[in-house]
Protein backbone atom coordinates (compact mmCIF):
# COMPACT_ATOMS: atom_id res chain seq x y z
CA UNK A 1 0.00 0.00 0.00
CA UNK A 2 0.95 3.69 -0.19
CA UNK A 3 2.65 5.42 2.36
CA UNK A 4 1.50 8.25 4.43
CA UNK A 5 4.13 11.73 4.91
CA UNK A 6 5.23 10.55 8.36
CA UNK A 7 5.51 6.85 7.07
CA UNK A 8 7.76 8.74 3.54
CA UNK A 9 9.92 10.56 6.26
CA UNK A 10 10.21 8.62 8.44
CA UNK A 11 13.88 6.64 8.92
CA UNK A 12 13.89 3.45 7.20
CA UNK A 13 13.48 0.30 9.32
CA UNK A 14 16.50 -0.73 8.47
CA UNK A 15 20.27 -0.99 9.94
CA UNK A 16 21.36 2.50 9.98
CA UNK A 17 24.10 1.57 7.61
CA UNK A 18 21.67 -0.04 5.22
CA UNK A 19 20.22 3.37 4.02
CA UNK A 20 21.90 6.98 3.43
CA UNK A 21 20.12 10.52 3.92
CA UNK A 22 19.38 12.63 0.86
CA UNK A 23 21.11 15.37 2.61
CA UNK A 24 24.18 14.12 2.40
CA UNK A 25 23.80 14.28 -1.54
CA UNK A 26 21.91 18.22 -1.24
CA UNK A 27 23.04 19.79 1.50
CA UNK A 28 25.78 22.72 0.37
CA UNK A 29 27.33 22.43 3.69
CA UNK A 30 27.66 19.16 4.24
CA UNK A 31 29.43 19.79 0.37
CA UNK A 32 31.60 22.06 1.38
CA UNK A 33 32.57 19.74 4.60
CA UNK A 34 33.70 16.65 2.49
CA UNK A 35 35.35 18.77 -0.05
CA UNK A 36 37.85 19.17 2.82
CA UNK A 37 36.98 15.62 4.96
CA UNK A 38 36.72 13.34 2.28
CA UNK A 39 38.00 14.45 -0.84
CA UNK A 40 40.44 16.61 -0.21
CA UNK A 41 41.68 13.88 2.25
CA UNK A 42 42.23 10.82 0.20
CA UNK A 43 44.30 9.65 -2.98
CA UNK A 44 42.52 10.40 -6.38
CA UNK A 45 43.11 9.39 -10.08
CA UNK A 46 45.07 12.24 -11.74
CA UNK A 47 45.78 10.73 -15.25
CA UNK A 48 47.38 7.99 -17.20
CA UNK A 49 51.41 8.51 -17.22
CA UNK A 50 50.89 8.24 -21.09
CA UNK A 51 49.09 11.68 -20.99
CA UNK A 52 52.48 13.17 -19.59
CA UNK A 53 54.88 10.65 -22.05
CA UNK A 54 57.80 13.48 -22.55
CA UNK A 55 60.07 15.20 -20.62
CA UNK A 56 58.42 18.67 -19.30
CA UNK A 57 54.69 17.96 -19.96
CA UNK A 58 52.04 18.58 -18.26
CA UNK A 59 48.28 17.74 -17.57
CA UNK A 60 46.24 20.28 -15.40
CA UNK A 61 42.81 18.95 -13.78
CA UNK A 62 40.96 20.42 -10.63
CA UNK A 63 40.66 18.31 -7.66
CA UNK A 64 38.05 19.15 -5.45
CA UNK A 65 38.10 22.82 -6.31
CA UNK A 66 41.93 22.53 -6.40
CA UNK A 67 43.40 23.51 -9.58
CA UNK A 68 46.46 20.71 -9.91
CA UNK A 69 48.82 20.37 -12.35
CA UNK A 70 50.95 16.92 -12.76
CA UNK A 71 54.35 17.09 -14.35
CA UNK A 72 57.10 15.21 -15.43
CA UNK A 73 59.72 17.57 -14.63
CA UNK A 74 63.15 17.80 -16.66
CA UNK A 75 64.77 15.05 -14.26
CA UNK A 76 61.87 12.37 -15.25
CA UNK A 77 59.88 12.58 -11.90
CA UNK A 78 56.45 12.99 -11.73
CA UNK A 79 55.24 15.81 -9.75
CA UNK A 80 51.79 17.99 -8.99
CA UNK A 81 51.67 21.12 -7.74
CA UNK A 82 48.88 23.60 -6.62
CA UNK A 83 48.05 25.08 -10.25
CA UNK A 84 48.28 28.75 -8.39
CA UNK A 85 51.01 31.78 -8.15
CA UNK A 86 52.67 32.57 -5.07
CA UNK A 87 51.50 35.99 -5.87
CA UNK A 88 47.91 36.96 -6.55
CA UNK A 89 46.88 33.21 -6.56
CA UNK A 90 46.39 33.17 -10.61
CA UNK A 91 45.72 30.03 -12.44
CA UNK A 92 49.52 29.91 -13.98
CA UNK A 93 48.86 26.97 -16.32
CA UNK A 94 45.41 27.44 -18.37
CA UNK A 95 45.89 24.87 -20.46
CA UNK A 96 44.80 21.39 -20.57
CA UNK A 97 48.36 19.88 -21.25
CA UNK A 98 51.79 21.01 -22.40
CA UNK A 99 55.31 20.73 -22.46
CA UNK A 100 57.39 23.48 -20.53
CA UNK A 101 60.42 24.07 -18.35
CA UNK A 102 59.18 27.21 -17.05
CA UNK A 103 55.66 28.35 -16.34
CA UNK A 104 55.05 32.17 -16.37
CA UNK A 105 52.05 34.09 -14.90
CA UNK A 106 49.69 35.99 -17.41
CA UNK A 107 49.50 38.45 -14.80
CA UNK A 108 52.61 39.70 -13.45
CA UNK A 109 55.13 37.56 -15.38
CA UNK A 110 56.28 35.46 -12.05
CA UNK A 111 57.79 32.19 -13.07
CA UNK A 112 58.38 28.76 -11.79
CA UNK A 113 60.40 25.69 -13.12
CA UNK A 114 58.30 22.35 -13.26
CA UNK A 115 59.95 21.25 -10.12
CA UNK A 116 58.30 24.05 -8.40
CA UNK A 117 60.85 26.61 -7.70
CA UNK A 118 60.05 30.28 -8.33
CA UNK A 119 62.74 31.53 -10.97
CA UNK A 120 61.46 34.89 -11.65
CA UNK A 121 59.78 37.36 -9.78
CA UNK A 122 59.23 40.81 -12.51
CA UNK A 123 61.83 43.62 -10.65
CA UNK A 124 62.17 41.60 -7.29
CA UNK A 125 64.18 44.27 -5.58
CA UNK A 126 60.37 45.98 -4.58
CA UNK A 127 60.35 43.14 -2.68
CA UNK A 128 63.63 43.65 -0.74
CA UNK A 129 61.68 45.64 2.51
CA UNK A 130 58.92 42.96 2.73
CA UNK A 131 61.39 39.96 2.25
CA UNK A 132 59.95 38.50 -0.61
CA UNK A 133 62.39 36.53 -2.77
CA UNK A 134 62.30 33.77 -5.10
CA UNK A 135 63.29 30.92 -2.38
CA UNK A 136 60.65 31.31 -0.71
CA UNK A 137 57.89 31.46 -3.35
CA UNK A 138 57.96 28.17 -4.84
CA UNK A 139 54.78 26.38 -5.39
CA UNK A 140 52.71 24.63 -3.46
CA UNK A 141 53.85 20.89 -4.01
CA UNK A 142 51.06 18.42 -4.06
CA UNK A 143 51.92 14.22 -3.12
CA UNK A 144 51.77 12.07 -5.73
CA UNK A 145 51.53 8.26 -6.06
CA UNK A 146 52.17 5.69 -8.83
CA UNK A 147 50.94 2.10 -9.93
CA UNK A 148 50.50 0.21 -13.38
CA UNK A 149 51.08 3.64 -14.74
CA UNK A 150 48.11 5.12 -13.05
CA UNK A 151 49.30 9.00 -11.20
CA UNK A 152 47.08 9.69 -8.05
CA UNK A 153 47.43 13.11 -6.35
CA UNK A 154 46.98 13.70 -2.30
CA UNK A 155 46.64 17.25 -1.30
CA UNK A 156 46.72 16.24 2.60
CA UNK A 157 49.87 15.89 3.64
CA UNK A 158 49.09 13.76 6.83
CA UNK A 159 47.15 11.36 5.01
CA UNK A 160 48.01 7.45 4.86
CA UNK A 161 50.90 6.92 2.41
CA UNK A 162 49.86 5.59 -1.21
CA UNK A 163 50.82 2.11 -0.49
CA UNK A 164 49.01 1.78 2.66
CA UNK A 165 46.03 3.40 1.35
CA UNK A 166 45.69 1.68 -1.74
CA UNK A 167 47.30 -2.31 -0.22
CA UNK A 168 46.51 -4.78 -2.38
CA UNK A 169 43.43 -3.85 -4.19
CA UNK A 170 45.09 -3.58 -7.76
CA UNK A 171 45.40 -7.21 -7.87
CA UNK A 172 42.59 -7.90 -9.89
CA UNK A 173 44.34 -5.10 -12.62
CA UNK A 174 48.05 -5.51 -12.11
CA UNK A 175 48.42 -7.95 -15.30
CA UNK A 176 45.79 -5.78 -17.24
CA UNK A 177 47.92 -2.72 -16.63
CA UNK A 178 51.22 -3.43 -15.92
CA UNK A 179 52.15 -6.48 -18.58
CA UNK A 180 52.27 -4.31 -21.62
CA UNK A 181 52.97 -0.54 -21.82
CA UNK A 182 49.30 1.11 -22.03
CA UNK A 183 48.12 5.23 -23.42
CA UNK A 184 44.89 6.38 -23.32
CA UNK A 185 43.23 7.03 -27.02
CA UNK A 186 39.79 8.60 -25.34
CA UNK A 187 39.12 11.39 -22.89
CA UNK A 188 35.04 12.39 -22.35
CA UNK A 189 33.73 14.64 -19.99
CA UNK A 190 30.26 15.17 -18.86
CA UNK A 191 28.94 17.47 -16.62
CA UNK A 192 26.19 15.25 -14.57
CA UNK A 193 23.19 16.85 -13.35
CA UNK A 194 23.30 15.00 -9.96
CA UNK A 195 25.77 14.66 -6.77
CA UNK A 196 29.50 13.04 -7.15
CA UNK A 197 28.21 10.17 -4.59
CA UNK A 198 25.15 9.03 -6.79
CA UNK A 199 27.47 8.66 -10.18
CA UNK A 200 29.94 6.63 -7.67
CA UNK A 201 27.50 4.83 -6.54
CA UNK A 202 26.36 3.73 -10.22
CA UNK A 203 30.15 1.90 -10.23
CA UNK A 204 29.07 0.06 -6.98
CA UNK A 205 25.35 -1.03 -6.92
CA UNK A 206 25.12 -3.22 -9.78
CA UNK A 207 21.63 -3.99 -8.71
CA UNK A 208 21.35 -1.21 -11.67
CA UNK A 209 22.22 -3.34 -13.99
CA UNK A 210 18.91 -3.78 -15.00
CA UNK A 211 18.61 -0.68 -16.39
CA UNK A 212 20.84 -1.40 -19.34
CA UNK A 213 19.42 -3.53 -22.05
CA UNK A 214 23.39 -4.14 -22.98
CA UNK A 215 23.97 -5.43 -19.40
CA UNK A 216 20.74 -7.50 -19.42
CA UNK A 217 22.00 -9.79 -22.83
CA UNK A 218 25.53 -9.94 -22.14
CA UNK A 219 25.97 -10.14 -18.74
CA UNK A 220 22.78 -11.20 -16.89
CA UNK A 221 22.31 -14.23 -18.81
CA UNK A 222 25.85 -14.95 -18.66
CA UNK A 223 27.42 -17.93 -16.31
CA UNK A 224 27.70 -17.19 -12.95
CA UNK A 225 26.56 -13.29 -12.95
CA UNK A 226 24.94 -13.72 -9.92
CA UNK A 227 27.58 -15.78 -7.98
CA UNK A 228 30.15 -13.05 -8.48
CA UNK A 229 31.51 -11.74 -4.96
CA UNK A 230 32.57 -8.66 -3.83
CA UNK A 231 36.03 -8.39 -2.31
CA UNK A 232 36.57 -5.13 -0.15
CA UNK A 233 39.68 -3.57 1.09
CA UNK A 234 40.74 -0.92 3.89
CA UNK A 235 39.52 2.06 2.93
CA UNK A 236 37.04 1.70 1.38
CA UNK A 237 38.35 0.10 -1.96
CA UNK A 238 36.40 -2.72 -4.10
CA UNK A 239 36.55 -5.66 -6.78
CA UNK A 240 34.08 -7.83 -7.89
CA UNK A 241 35.90 -11.55 -9.16
CA UNK A 242 35.72 -11.51 -12.65
CA UNK A 243 33.25 -13.10 -15.16
CA UNK A 244 32.92 -14.16 -18.81
CA UNK A 245 29.97 -11.81 -20.85
CA UNK A 246 28.33 -12.95 -24.05
CA UNK A 247 29.02 -9.52 -25.41
CA UNK A 248 27.73 -11.82 -28.87
CA UNK A 249 24.01 -11.75 -27.03
CA UNK A 250 23.51 -7.96 -27.92
CA UNK A 251 21.98 -7.81 -31.47
CA UNK A 252 24.81 -7.02 -33.97
CA UNK A 253 27.90 -7.42 -31.31
CA UNK A 254 30.37 -9.81 -31.64
CA UNK A 255 32.20 -12.06 -29.15
CA UNK A 256 35.59 -10.42 -27.79
CA UNK A 257 37.35 -13.34 -28.22
CA UNK A 258 40.18 -11.82 -30.31
CA UNK A 259 43.42 -10.02 -28.68
CA UNK A 260 41.38 -9.19 -24.80
CA UNK A 261 43.93 -6.93 -23.06
CA UNK A 262 46.80 -9.03 -20.88
CA UNK A 263 45.58 -10.92 -18.53
CA UNK A 264 42.48 -11.16 -19.37
CA UNK A 265 40.49 -14.55 -20.89
CA UNK A 266 38.19 -14.23 -24.01
CA UNK A 267 34.55 -11.77 -22.91
CA UNK A 268 36.52 -11.24 -19.52
CA UNK A 269 34.93 -8.72 -17.44
CA UNK A 270 36.60 -7.35 -14.29
CA UNK A 271 35.68 -3.91 -11.91
CA UNK A 272 37.53 -2.46 -9.19
CA UNK A 273 36.60 0.52 -7.50
CA UNK A 274 38.86 3.15 -5.77
CA UNK A 275 37.49 4.98 -2.99
CA UNK A 276 36.19 8.07 -2.91
CA UNK A 277 35.53 8.56 -7.04
CA UNK A 278 37.13 6.32 -9.44
CA UNK A 279 36.80 3.24 -11.44
CA UNK A 280 38.07 0.72 -13.51
CA UNK A 281 36.33 -1.25 -15.99
CA UNK A 282 37.71 -3.68 -17.80
CA UNK A 283 35.38 -5.91 -20.92
CA UNK A 284 37.56 -7.99 -22.29
CA UNK A 285 39.04 -5.93 -25.34
CA UNK A 286 38.30 -2.29 -24.31
CA UNK A 287 38.54 -1.01 -20.47
CA UNK A 288 37.85 2.27 -19.04
CA UNK A 289 38.82 4.45 -16.08
CA UNK A 290 36.11 6.55 -14.76
CA UNK A 291 36.53 9.56 -11.88
CA UNK A 292 34.55 12.18 -10.98
CA UNK A 293 34.92 15.80 -9.31
CA UNK A 294 32.34 17.65 -7.75
CA UNK A 295 31.32 20.78 -8.90
CA UNK A 296 28.24 21.54 -6.62
CA UNK A 297 25.72 19.51 -4.69
CA UNK A 298 23.83 18.71 -7.51
CA UNK A 299 26.75 19.04 -10.31
CA UNK A 300 29.34 16.51 -11.29
CA UNK A 301 32.31 16.57 -14.04
CA UNK A 302 32.73 12.47 -14.86
CA UNK A 303 35.92 12.21 -16.87
CA UNK A 304 36.22 8.54 -18.49
CA UNK A 305 39.34 7.38 -20.36
CA UNK A 306 39.81 4.46 -22.70
CA UNK A 307 42.76 2.86 -23.08
CA UNK A 308 44.64 0.72 -25.52
CA UNK A 309 47.81 -1.14 -25.88
CA UNK A 310 50.95 1.33 -27.13
CA UNK A 311 51.89 0.16 -30.55
CA UNK A 312 49.59 -2.18 -31.13
CA UNK A 313 48.33 -2.05 -34.98
CA UNK A 314 45.63 -0.54 -36.23
CA UNK A 315 43.46 -2.85 -36.96
CA UNK A 316 43.59 -3.69 -33.03
CA UNK A 317 43.45 -0.25 -32.06
CA UNK A 318 40.61 0.90 -34.11
CA UNK A 319 38.46 -2.62 -32.58
CA UNK A 320 39.67 -1.15 -29.28
CA UNK A 321 37.95 1.62 -29.29
CA UNK A 322 34.96 0.63 -31.66
CA UNK A 323 34.56 -2.08 -28.47
CA UNK A 324 35.17 1.44 -26.45
CA UNK A 325 32.61 3.40 -27.71
CA UNK A 326 29.71 0.45 -27.71
CA UNK A 327 29.34 0.76 -23.83
CA UNK A 328 31.24 4.75 -23.47
CA UNK A 329 31.86 7.73 -24.04
CA UNK A 330 28.93 9.99 -24.68
CA UNK A 331 27.58 7.96 -27.71
CA UNK A 332 27.68 4.47 -25.84
CA UNK A 333 24.95 2.79 -25.50
CA UNK A 334 25.64 2.55 -21.85
CA UNK A 335 27.17 5.98 -20.41
CA UNK A 336 23.91 7.93 -20.82
CA UNK A 337 21.57 5.49 -19.42
CA UNK A 338 24.01 5.91 -16.11
CA UNK A 339 23.80 9.74 -16.28
CA UNK A 340 19.82 9.75 -17.23
CA UNK A 341 19.15 7.50 -14.15
CA UNK A 342 21.31 9.42 -11.61
CA UNK A 343 20.12 12.62 -12.72
CA UNK A 344 16.65 11.32 -12.39
CA UNK A 345 17.18 10.63 -8.50
CA UNK A 346 18.80 13.71 -8.12
CA UNK A 347 15.44 15.34 -9.51
CA UNK A 348 13.60 13.90 -6.32
CA UNK A 349 16.18 14.49 -3.70
CA UNK A 350 17.29 17.58 -4.44
CA UNK A 351 14.37 19.48 -2.75
CA UNK A 352 13.68 16.89 -0.10
CA UNK A 353 10.94 14.34 -2.38
CA UNK A 354 12.48 11.75 -1.09
CA UNK A 355 14.72 11.80 2.00
CA UNK A 356 16.36 8.40 2.01
CA UNK A 357 18.00 6.37 -0.24
CA UNK A 358 18.50 1.93 0.56
CA UNK A 359 21.28 -0.41 -0.02
CA UNK A 360 19.81 -2.85 2.29
CA UNK A 361 20.54 -5.91 -0.66
CA UNK A 362 21.95 -8.63 1.13
CA UNK A 363 23.60 -11.49 -1.16
CA UNK A 364 26.15 -13.05 0.54
CA UNK A 365 28.56 -10.29 -0.97
CA UNK A 366 27.61 -11.21 -3.97
CA UNK A 367 27.24 -9.22 -7.42
CA UNK A 368 23.96 -7.38 -6.78
CA UNK A 369 24.26 -7.62 -2.67
CA UNK A 370 25.10 -3.74 -2.00
CA UNK A 371 27.52 -4.73 0.26
CA UNK A 372 30.42 -2.69 -1.90
CA UNK A 373 28.02 0.68 -1.11
CA UNK A 374 27.88 0.11 2.35
CA UNK A 375 31.48 -0.40 2.67
CA UNK A 376 31.69 3.26 0.75
CA UNK A 377 29.52 5.23 2.93
CA UNK A 378 31.26 3.46 6.20
CA UNK A 379 34.24 4.81 4.81
CA UNK A 380 32.50 8.21 4.12
CA UNK A 381 31.01 8.02 7.49
CA UNK A 382 34.51 7.99 9.19
CA UNK A 383 36.07 10.87 7.34
CA UNK A 384 32.85 12.91 7.77
CA UNK A 385 32.64 12.12 11.89
CA UNK A 386 29.04 11.37 11.15
CA UNK A 387 26.82 8.48 9.94
CA UNK A 388 25.54 8.90 6.52
CA UNK A 389 22.18 8.06 7.94
CA UNK A 390 21.97 10.86 9.86
CA UNK A 391 24.71 13.47 8.52
CA UNK A 392 22.99 15.94 10.74
CA UNK A 393 24.58 14.94 13.95
CA UNK A 394 27.96 14.43 13.99
CA UNK A 395 29.36 11.26 15.88
CA UNK A 396 30.13 11.83 19.53
CA UNK A 397 28.22 15.01 19.54
CA UNK B 1 25.37 17.44 -58.17
CA UNK B 2 26.31 20.14 -55.45
CA UNK B 3 22.10 20.83 -55.25
CA UNK B 4 20.90 17.38 -54.77
CA UNK B 5 23.68 16.84 -52.13
CA UNK B 6 22.81 20.31 -50.39
CA UNK B 7 19.54 18.77 -50.09
CA UNK B 8 20.35 15.58 -49.01
CA UNK B 9 22.03 16.93 -46.04
CA UNK B 10 18.94 18.80 -45.43
CA UNK B 11 16.81 15.74 -45.92
CA UNK B 12 18.78 13.85 -43.42
CA UNK B 13 18.19 16.40 -40.39
CA UNK B 14 14.77 16.56 -41.42
CA UNK B 15 14.63 12.24 -41.25
CA UNK B 16 16.78 12.09 -37.91
CA UNK B 17 15.04 14.96 -36.45
CA UNK B 18 11.62 12.93 -36.83
CA UNK B 19 13.43 9.22 -35.51
CA UNK B 20 12.60 8.09 -39.43
CA UNK B 21 15.32 6.04 -39.38
CA UNK B 22 14.81 3.28 -41.62
CA UNK B 23 14.14 6.22 -44.24
CA UNK B 24 17.47 8.20 -43.00
CA UNK B 25 19.19 4.41 -43.24
CA UNK B 26 18.23 5.09 -46.75
CA UNK B 27 20.64 7.94 -47.33
CA UNK B 28 23.35 6.04 -46.95
CA UNK B 29 25.20 3.82 -49.71
CA UNK B 30 25.66 0.49 -48.96
CA UNK B 31 29.29 0.76 -48.62
CA UNK B 32 29.05 3.99 -46.62
CA UNK B 33 30.48 5.05 -42.86
CA UNK B 34 29.20 7.03 -39.88
CA UNK B 35 31.28 8.85 -37.44
CA UNK B 36 31.69 11.25 -34.47
CA UNK B 37 35.23 12.72 -34.14
CA UNK B 38 36.70 15.52 -32.47
CA UNK B 39 40.07 16.48 -31.26
CA UNK B 40 40.87 16.74 -27.93
CA UNK B 41 43.10 19.02 -26.15
CA UNK B 42 43.62 17.34 -22.96
CA UNK B 43 45.22 14.29 -25.46
CA UNK B 44 46.52 16.24 -28.17
CA UNK B 45 44.78 14.09 -30.36
CA UNK B 46 42.25 12.84 -32.59
CA UNK B 47 38.99 10.76 -30.40
CA UNK B 48 36.67 9.08 -31.82
CA UNK B 49 32.63 8.56 -30.29
CA UNK B 50 31.32 6.81 -32.80
CA UNK B 51 32.16 4.81 -36.06
CA UNK B 52 30.10 2.22 -37.86
CA UNK B 53 29.72 0.87 -41.11
CA UNK B 54 25.83 0.81 -42.54
CA UNK B 55 25.07 -1.92 -40.71
CA UNK B 56 26.00 -1.31 -37.47
CA UNK B 57 24.50 1.77 -38.04
CA UNK B 58 21.39 0.08 -38.86
CA UNK B 59 21.62 -2.20 -35.92
CA UNK B 60 22.13 0.59 -33.37
CA UNK B 61 18.80 2.20 -34.82
CA UNK B 62 16.63 -1.22 -34.30
CA UNK B 63 18.19 -1.38 -30.47
CA UNK B 64 16.85 2.39 -29.68
CA UNK B 65 13.67 0.84 -28.33
CA UNK B 66 14.99 -0.87 -25.91
CA UNK B 67 17.31 1.53 -24.46
CA UNK B 68 16.63 4.02 -21.65
CA UNK B 69 17.26 7.96 -23.80
CA UNK B 70 17.25 11.31 -23.02
CA UNK B 71 13.54 12.72 -23.08
CA UNK B 72 12.74 15.37 -25.54
CA UNK B 73 13.66 15.58 -29.21
CA UNK B 74 16.55 16.64 -31.20
CA UNK B 75 16.75 19.33 -34.05
CA UNK B 76 19.62 19.90 -36.10
CA UNK B 77 20.11 22.96 -38.05
CA UNK B 78 22.66 22.61 -41.39
CA UNK B 79 23.47 25.00 -43.52
CA UNK B 80 26.59 27.10 -44.63
CA UNK B 81 27.48 24.38 -47.09
CA UNK B 82 30.78 24.42 -48.75
CA UNK B 83 32.03 22.45 -51.64
CA UNK B 84 35.46 20.45 -51.00
CA UNK B 85 35.59 18.57 -54.46
CA UNK B 86 33.75 17.52 -56.91
CA UNK B 87 34.20 14.35 -59.21
CA UNK B 88 32.51 13.32 -61.79
CA UNK B 89 29.85 10.90 -59.63
CA UNK B 90 30.84 12.18 -55.92
CA UNK B 91 31.25 15.48 -54.29
CA UNK B 92 32.51 16.25 -50.76
CA UNK B 93 30.87 18.95 -48.69
CA UNK B 94 30.87 20.28 -45.39
CA UNK B 95 28.17 21.73 -43.54
CA UNK B 96 28.15 23.99 -40.57
CA UNK B 97 25.38 22.27 -37.98
CA UNK B 98 24.20 22.82 -34.45
CA UNK B 99 22.01 20.34 -32.97
CA UNK B 100 19.39 21.50 -30.21
CA UNK B 101 17.87 19.43 -27.61
CA UNK B 102 14.49 20.46 -26.04
CA UNK B 103 13.44 18.64 -23.20
CA UNK B 104 9.78 17.80 -21.82
CA UNK B 105 9.46 21.29 -20.12
CA UNK B 106 9.90 22.89 -23.55
CA UNK B 107 13.34 24.11 -22.92
CA UNK B 108 15.91 24.38 -25.22
CA UNK B 109 19.60 24.24 -25.44
CA UNK B 110 22.42 23.41 -28.24
CA UNK B 111 23.17 19.80 -27.30
CA UNK B 112 26.46 19.99 -30.11
CA UNK B 113 28.06 21.93 -32.68
CA UNK B 114 30.38 21.28 -35.78
CA UNK B 115 30.15 19.95 -38.71
CA UNK B 116 29.30 17.24 -41.57
CA UNK B 117 31.63 16.38 -43.61
CA UNK B 118 29.80 14.33 -46.49
CA UNK B 119 30.83 12.77 -49.22
CA UNK B 120 28.16 12.32 -51.43
CA UNK B 121 28.17 9.52 -54.46
CA UNK B 122 25.29 8.68 -57.16
CA UNK B 123 23.95 5.12 -56.56
CA UNK B 124 21.35 3.58 -58.75
CA UNK B 125 20.65 7.29 -60.19
CA UNK B 126 19.99 9.03 -56.76
CA UNK B 127 22.36 10.46 -54.22
CA UNK B 128 23.95 8.97 -51.10
CA UNK B 129 25.98 9.63 -48.64
CA UNK B 130 28.93 7.18 -48.85
CA UNK B 131 30.66 8.93 -45.65
CA UNK B 132 29.91 11.33 -43.57
CA UNK B 133 31.86 12.18 -40.83
CA UNK B 134 30.54 14.41 -37.90
CA UNK B 135 33.24 16.55 -37.16
CA UNK B 136 32.40 18.39 -33.28
CA UNK B 137 33.94 21.02 -31.35
CA UNK B 138 31.40 19.97 -28.54
CA UNK B 139 32.89 17.55 -26.24
CA UNK B 140 31.09 17.95 -23.21
CA UNK B 141 27.21 16.54 -24.24
CA UNK B 142 26.12 16.32 -20.64
CA UNK B 143 24.03 13.08 -20.31
CA UNK B 144 24.83 12.03 -23.68
CA UNK B 145 22.87 10.52 -26.98
CA UNK B 146 21.48 7.41 -28.28
CA UNK B 147 20.91 8.70 -30.95
CA UNK B 148 24.04 10.30 -34.00
CA UNK B 149 24.28 13.55 -34.46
Amino acid sequence: MSRSAVAWTSQPAVKPDEFVSADIYTDPALFREELLRVKRATWKFACHESEIPALNDFRTFDHAGVPIVVTRSGDGQIRAFVNACSHRSAMVLREPCGNATQWTCLFHFWTYDNQGRCTQISREQGYEEAGVCKEKMGLREVRVGRKLGLVFVNLDESAPSFDEYFGDSFENLAEVLGTEELEVFHYHKATVKANWKQWHETNMELYHEYLHVVNRQVAMTGEGFFDREWKVYPYGHATLSPMVQKFERMKGWKARTDKPLPGLGPNEFRIVTFFPDTTIIVRATAMRIDTSTPIAPGVTLVEQRGLGIKGESVEDRTMRIKHHNQFWGPFGRNFPEDAIAVEAVYETVRAGAAPFALFARHEHERGQDDHPVRMFYREWSRYMGRPASAPAAKQGA
Amino acid sequence: MVEAAKDLVALSCLLLDEEKFDAYLALFSPESRYSIRTYSPELRKDISMLDLDRTELGVLFKNLPKHVRLPGRFLRLANGTVVESTGDDEVSIATSVLVTHTDLEGISRVFAAGRYRDKVMMVDGKPRIGEREVRVDTRQFGPGSHIPL
